[in-house]
């Protein structure tokens, strides 16, 4: 079988991420160490597991602008055994439904039995992807799933939702993203990141894709800091008040209950 | 397309909080732009009255098993079929596991604008725009939503929820197109209390070697079941052998990112700090004021934690029910 | 005299015994050179007198580990140098009657005298090395106990059937008595019984033929036992590594050819590391300062050599015999994960080889083979080369966050003060660890204080590259060293300090093979010429029991055991005590060999060492060294005695208040 693997760049998790003051929607990227979206690594390894034990190729599809080749290319040392890089601007810079759209035509013409990505874009903490893909292509979806195994016409996954998780069964093909629970992702060792610039990265158009440009429907206007996080609260005393600040905090300034 | 509709979530018959400030965001875009709001009620339609009192001039209602548990496919249907109803310009819901599942299935299938974790809405502006979160969090991005309808997700907690009025809404059920449901729930699993992992958890309790021993560990459980969190452990806490190593957080076991981290007894060390650093929230119960975890704690209560832990359940206990 | 007959049966035996003894060898030859190509040719003086003195003065065994051991080796090879000759003698005796080894004047009675005296001695040899190992029967033993029987056997029989012979022929020829006195005492004996000059003679001929079917026998054996060190022990020492012990040879990351990054068949190894395997007489001494399998685990790095020299013989013979069959990887069968996860590089193993085999090495370059080939490792080191690749530190903590310890301090920037004298190089632990961040901020105050002339990197330094090579990520660890170097360059770094061993190693012993030569100090170093020069002076505190603990990387590794104790001895009121394994002998952390960042299995190596540290009943332990600062305090904590203070050397000169915002 066929699997579809959707892969994006992303700034490290650990990186320090700055409005650009002369272009407030983008940010500051020197010093800015940039890595395969961790969530899609899963998406990867469960795509390469998957094809190990049915036979098939693995097919990486990137949305990004050229530098995100670094990414791509972590996938194909991952086992990732092609990928296409889609850089028009009309693709990279725009929303996510327009992206799952163009991913979507870009998908069609592969016939995969599944597609996987990751459950969320760390960048722009998005978790649409699988969903939207789907619905363009008419095809059923998953989100966010923990455990999934693949037979040859239907898949079982289970679904983690709201501190429970669902079992979906579903016909293949299917779209499915895939969270952290789902496996340990592979190492890119040294000997396959070099075998991997031998695969091909075939870089595709929106017009090779009969796609025009769209506006975006909707973008970022401005980027901004957030207030600065509060210095941490020490609070010392009997153990009744000190449990009750603490109480009141959560619910009123950390709002979590 | 003017009208605004929220899609309501119910859980054990009661109208979801989420649903309730999804609800209050709704009326305020409804006031202000003169348009009327539709709520759509999925399941336990018994509900639709209290649904509508919060001010929706229309609630709409589904009926049929397909509808009983979340189902993407079939609940896309019936949203798409009720944002037709009411031609909807703004759809609202709040960003919970099916919240934002629905919402992004069905931007695609509106051809909308999508915008899910919301933590503000500029009322005002036009086209509608909102400010959510990004890049974990350290920046928040102002989004304008040319496209249309606009289908947002609204983090929850955040927004002001509505309260009932005295207004009774029109009840309205659809028969929305019954297209092929490919995927198929087989069940629902529910996370059993206090057996949650700790990776998957939104909330961890931790214990450290302050909590002296392993039946020291009872007040973290106990904690823990209340948030319906999960239990961690530092290093020193599990080669002491007073909890499984799969509890223990840190370099060399778990990294976790939860929404909120309580380290009980645990200084915090780098070791134990890399496995749990990008919690959203921390907060540490420790004797010692001057242990690491102090400093990088939200909130720090210097203390013994078999004196605060157990206060702190009873406090959350009553704010919970 | 023999007979024709004799004759011609004793040439057979001797073409065969030639022939026994060859052959392996020869094979042995031949399954050395299936390895890799490395220069060991340099120093050539150094590689001829050493294991010329190591044989003739046994330097390798008499050392303080196993000193009895050592000592009654010298019968052992003397006793065997000098039956060489007695073999010679005796063949001469067996073709010319009466021949009698070096006559009757002074030098035939020395002879006579000195040949019994370690006839005597080996058979006591024997029964000391038959006491220990099958009555006492030491951990180390454990392994070839039936060739040990054969050995013992062989030396056993080879001397009594000289002394029988010589017996014999005293007995018959009572003047080729000279100064034999064991041979005389046996030749009493030979009369009691044989009371016939024809049984005589016979029974002379008859242990003429014993010893020396005894000694064919022994010799044809050699090949295949451990004593074949006798042999492969100087061959051994002679291409010993001259290089510092602990620097991980660079591998050409960017090659194009290469098929293989480290070793992942026998044949990856380099004939020197398959020789080492030869050398091997499985003493066991190693094993017996692996802090590895002092605590249980699956790790002894005497069997990562008797391992690889078992799968030697096996597959290289078959390699031999069917060329097409390749190698298998090391890792399906000989060796396990466990083993090679769990080793701290210590450099122990190494340190007490009596001949200078390359234990630990071996074992980094396994790691690079999982690594960089297959990916199969430990899964929490994934988090630990990502963060080392994006962040430039082992906890993958925002490289941006470097410096934030020392928001309160003023420390100057190198960059914006190139004329100062040196780097201060922090290192990771000691930018990243609250414990090690205390010592930094000690060091700094010192520093400030001494007048000595500094600046540091802040957010621009990365991490030296230690952690990372030591497992086996080179890929990762070259990429941290070319960006040190050229950030060195740039700013023109002429000499680095540092209070990180690891690093000090690192810098000195590693970078000049990326082609960066820097002058690189430890700060005990600089601490140590400052007290020296008298340009510091400590006032005297309360008097204060200090146990030292040294550092494997900066004791072992670069033979620095008296700058740190240097000073601590300026230090008014300190008295140093040693624990029992200390110095050369010093017992790991735990942390070493990024060790550090991997979840221990089994009994933890901290806690053994602190067991060790406590017994001296210290107020306080110090140590240089950030990691093993941290290993020895949770260690301590570990145990509930976090009374005893552990502390680095420089904080025992200066105190340093709490952090500012640490005790609000």
């Amino acid at each position: 079988m066929t699997i579809v693997v959707i892969l994006k760049q992303v700034p490290d998790t650990e990186a320090v991420v700055r409005p650009d003051p002369s272009r407030p929607q983008g940010i500051l990227t020197e010093d800015v160490k940039f890595i395969l979206n961790p969530y899609d690594e899963f998406a990867v390894e469960e795509a390469l597991s998957i094809a190990e034990s049915t036979g098939g190729e693995v097919v990486g599809i990137c949305i990004g602008p050229a530098e995100a080749e670094s990414a791509v290319l972590t996938a194909l040392a991952m086992g990732v055994d092609r990928a296409m890089m889609i850089t028009d601007p009309g693709a990279v810079e725009t929303d996510i439904v327009t992206k799952g759209r163009i991913l979507a035509e870009a998908i069609k013409p592969l016939n995969p039995s599944l597609v996987l990505c990751g459950r969320e874009w760390i960048d722009t903490q998005e978790d649409a992807l699988a969903a939207v893909i789907a619905e363009y292509l008419d095809l059923p979806h998953v989100g966010n799933v923990g455990k999934l195994s693949v037979e040859s016409s239907k898949l079982t996954a289970v679904r983690e939702m709201d501190g429970g998780s669902l079992e979906i069964e579903s016909t293949l093909p299917a779209i499915v993203s895939c969270s952290k629970d789902l496996n340990e992702p592979r190492y890119p060792t040294l000997i396959k990141i070099k075998r991997a610039k031998t695969k091909e990265i075939k870089s595709v158009t929106l017009s090779d894709l009969n796609l025009a440009f769209e506006p975006p429907r909707s973008r970022v206007k401005i980027l901004s800091s957030p207030p600065a996080r509060q210095a941490g609260r020490v609070v010392k005393g009997e153990p009744d008040a000190t449990a009750r600040d603490a109480v009141a905090w959560l619910s009123d300034e950390a709002k979590i209950i | 397309m003017t009208g605004i509709l929220v899609i309501a979530e119910t859980r054990n018959g009661t109208i979801h909080k989420t649903t309730r400030e999804a609800a209050g965001a709704a009326m305020e875009l409804s006031r202000r732009r003169s348009v009327p709001a539709a709520a759509l009620l999925l399941t336990e339609t018994q509900l639709a009255g209290e649904l509508g009192a919060l001010g929706f001039s229309t609630v709409y209602t589904v009926e049929g098993e397909r509808y009983g548990k979340y189902n993407s496919e079939s609940y896309t249907a019936a949203a798409a079929h009720a944002a037709r109803q009411c031609s909807a310009n703004i759809i609202l819901m709040g960003a919970t596991g099916m919240g934002r599942d629905l919402t992004a299935r069905l931007a695609a299938r509106l051809n909308g604008a999508l915008a899910s974790d919301v933590i503000r809405i500029h009322y005002d502006s036009d086209p509608v725009s909102v400010v959510r979160p990004v890049y974990s969090g350290k920046l928040l991005a102002e989004v304008e939503l040319p496209g249309s309808p606009r289908i947002i997700s609204l983090r929850p907690n955040v927004f002001e929820p509505a309260s009932p009025s005295g207004q009774q809404a029109q009840v309205v059920r659809l028969d929305p197109d019954t297209a092929s449901i490919r995927a198929q729930v087989k069940q629902a699993i529910q996370a059993a209390q206090g057996v949650l992992d700790v990776t998957e958890a939104d909330i961890i309790v931790s214990g450290g070697r302050g909590v002296g021993g392993p039946e020291g560990f009872g007040v973290i459980r106990d904690l823990a079941q209340v948030l319906n969190a999960a239990v961690g452990a530092s290093r020193a806490a599990v080669d002491s052998d007073w909890i499984p190593y799969k509890h223990q957080v840190g370099q060399t076991g778990k990294v976790v990112s939860p929404v909120l981290y309580i380290a009980c007894g645990i200084s915090g060390a780098i070791q134990h700090f890399a496995g749990m650093g990008s919690s959203r929230f921390i907060i540490a119960v420790n004797k010692d004021p001057d242990a690491p975890i102090m400093n990088k704690a939200d909130f720090a209560i210097v203390g013994d934690l078999f004196k605060v832990v157990p206060v702190l359940k009873e406090e959350l206990i009553k704010i919970l029910n | 005299m023999l007979s024709v007959v004799e004759i011609l049966v004793f040439v057979a035996l001797l073409g065969l015994t030639v022939y026994g003894f060859s052959r392996p060898l020869v094979m042995r030859y031949r399954l050395v050179r299936l390895g890799r190509n490395e220069n060991r040719f340099d120093s050539r003086w150094r590689r001829i007198v050493d294991p010329v003195t190591s044989f003739f003065f046994l330097r390798c065994s008499v050392k303080k580990e196993r000193i009895a051991t050592g000592l009654i080796h010298f019968f052992i090879l003397y006793g065997s140098l000098t039956f060489d000759m007695v073999s010679i003698t005796h063949i001469l005796e067996g073709f010319k009657a009466n021949f009698i080894p070096f006559g009757h004047g002074l030098t035939g009675h020395i002879w006579s005298l000195w040949v019994d005296i370690f006839a005597v001695m080996v058979l006591l040899a024997v029964l000391y090395f038959v006491i220990r190992r099958y009555i006492f029967r030491p951990d180390s033993y454990t392994y070839t106990t039936l060739d040990s029987a054969y050995i013992y056997l062989f030396l056993t029989t080879v001397t009594a059937t000289f002394l029988l012979y010589e017996g014999g022929l005293i007995a018959l020829h009572p003047g080729h008595a000279r100064w034999s006195f064991a041979g005389t005492a046996v030749a009493d004996w030979t009369r009691v019984i044989l009371t016939t000059t024809p049984a005589m003679e016979l029974n002379v001929r008859i242990h003429w033929w014993l010893h020396i079917v005894n000694v064919f026998l022994f010799v044809a054996y050699v090949p295949h036992s451990k004593y074949i060190h006798m042999i492969t022990g100087p061959i051994n020492i002679a291409f010993r590594n001259r290089n510092p012990v602990n620097s991980v040879k660079p591998l050409d990351i960017e090659s194009e050819e290469a098929e293989v990054f480290g070793v992942e068949k026998l044949t990856d190894f380099t004939w020197k590391d398959l020789l080492d395997g030869f050398a091997c007489m499985d003493c066991g001494r190693c094993q017996d300062y692996c802090p590895a399998y002092r605590t249980e685990k699956a790790l002894s790095p005497k069997n990562i050599i008797i391992h690889m020299r078992e799968t030697l013989l096996a597959q290289g013979q078959e390699h031999f015999l069917k060329p097409d069959n390749g190698f298998k990887p090391l890792m399906a069968g000989t060796y396990s994960g466990s083993e090679i996860w769990s080793c701290t590089t210590c450099g122990a193993c190494v340190q007490v080889c009596p001949v200078k085999n390359e234990q630990f090495p071996k074992i980094v370059q396994l790691r690079q083979s999982q690594v960089l080939m297959e990916g199969t490792f430990p899964t929490e080191l994934k988090r630990v080369f990502k963060g080392l690749e994006t962040n430039a530190n082992p906890w993958g903590v925002g490289a941006a966050t470097r410096m934030d310890w020392a928001r309160d301090l003023d420390i100057p920037r190198f960059a914006d003060h190139p004329d100062v004298e040196y780097l201060l190089f922090l290192g990771c632990a000691a930018s990243f660890d609250d414990r090690a961040q205390r010592v930094s901020r000690a060091l700094i105050r010192f520093l400030k204080s001494a007048g000595v002339s500094f600046g540091i990197l802040g957010e621009k330094e990365s991490c030296c590259g230690e952690t990372a090579r030591r497992l086996g990520e080179e890929a990762v660890g070259q990429t941290l060293i070319q960006t040190n170097i050229e950030l060195f360059n740039e700013l023109g770094v002429k000499k680095i300090l540092t209070a990180c061993p690891h690093g000090y190693n690192t810098f000195k012993n590693e970078y000049p093979k990326f082609g960066a030569r820097y002058e690189v100090l430890h700060h005990s170093q600089l601490i140590q010429s400052l007290f020296q020069q008298h340009r510091i002076r400590v006032d005297a505190g309360a008097s204060m029991r200090v146990a030292v603990h040294d550092s494997c990387y900066l004791g072992r590794a670069n033979n620095l055991y008296e700058p740190p104790r240097d000073a601590l001895r300026g230090v008014p009121g300190i008295r140093l005590v040693e624990p029992a394994e200390t110095r050369e002998h010093s017992f790991c952390c735990g942390g070493g060999g990024g060790m550090f960042w991997l979840e221990e299995e089994g009994r933890r190596i901290n806690a053994e060492r602190w067991k060790q540290l406590v017994d001296l009943k210290p107020d306080a332990v110090a140590t240089a060294c950030p990691f093993c600062l941290r290993m020895l305090e949770d260690a301590s904590k570990d145990a509930g005695q976090d009374g005893i203070a552990v502390r680095d050397i420089v904080e025992f000169l200066v105190s340093v208040p709490a952090p500012a915002g640490t005790a609000d």
